[in-house]
């Protein structure tokens, strides 16, 4: 069964993602933030199929079991892509938009392989067990490629503050999460591990409606990090 | 141990992501 704080995340994301959608188009951001704001469309979408499924067949159901680690795995790969937006809205100047695609799409494959080379020996249940495996793995290449990000946009000396916060937010989503998974790997019937996914996608719409809403295309910021550095 | 591993990574790097996010909040907001 869920309870109402469950129930309350499910709506409140579910909403806060078609504001984020909202923010982006009414501040004109869909220029920079394009895949940013189309995974959270998909997101609501995602969440929309979800309760269809749960309202038909109920929680504990196989269906909404498959519906919901069919629609993660689905979700972490278009995060992957949002990953890839943040890049290329970083390196622009630099005009390397074709090698980051390249680059990434290479990366998603191999995580792709890797998880199918992980689960190989299962026969049974061969595809829902890939599900799983690969949001796992690409939860986790998620936390690794933001980091990567992050110092990217520190060595460039990088002020934009509403991409400094879209990425630093993602970060705080891909680490809730990737933590979360590994902490249901260690104790599966620990009820905090399963109470983190649900905060964790209520706050990303949360704060990538915040930022979009509240911090104009031109304001600018030095991270405390860089600004520690340059004193 | 896989796995412990990467709970402890992400931990640190959630921490390290949250500290820097609410600074940038903070600061956005006393602009």
């Amino acid at each position: 069964m869920l309870s109402p704080i469950d129930y309350l995340l499910w709506f409140a994301s579910a909403l806060l993602e078609v504001i984020v959608v909202y923010c982006a188009v009414r501040t004109k951001a869909l220029r920079w933030y394009l895949t940013l704001t189309l995974n959270m469309l998909f997101a609501f979408l995602i969440n929309v199929a979800r309760f269809v499924v749960f309202y038909h067949y109920g929680y504990r159901s196989l269906e909404y079991k498959y519906a919901y680690y069919y629609s993660d795995a689905v979700w972490t790969i278009l995060l992957y892509f949002s990953i890839m937006g943040l890049y290329q809205a970083t390196f622009e100047e630099m005009g390397v938009s074709r090698q980051i695609r390249h680059g990434s799409m290479l990366l998603l494959g191999a995580t792709a392989i890797i998880s199918y080379l992980l689960i190989r020996q299962h026969d049974s249940q061969l595809t829902s067990r890939f599900v799983v495996e690969l949001s796992q793995n690409l939860y986790f290449v998620g936390v690794v490629l933001t980091y990567m990000l992050w110092g990217a946009l520190l060595k460039m000396r990088e002020t934009r503050t509403r991409l400094v916060q879209l990425v630093l937010a993602l970060g705080i989503y891909f680490s809730a999460s990737a933590g979360a998974y590994a902490l249901r790997n260690m104790y599966p019937s620990l009820a905090i591990a399963k109470l983190i996914p649900p905060l964790a996608g209520t706050f990303l719409p949360a704060a990538w409606a915040y930022t979009f809403w509240r911090v104009p295309d031109d304001a600018r910021l030095a991270p405390a990090r860089l600004a520690l550095r340059t004193r | 141990m896989t796995s412990l591993i990467i709970f402890a990574l992400s931990v640190a790097v959630l921490l390290d992501f949250g500290l820097e996010y609410l600074r940038s909040v903070s600061k956005a907001q006393g602009k």
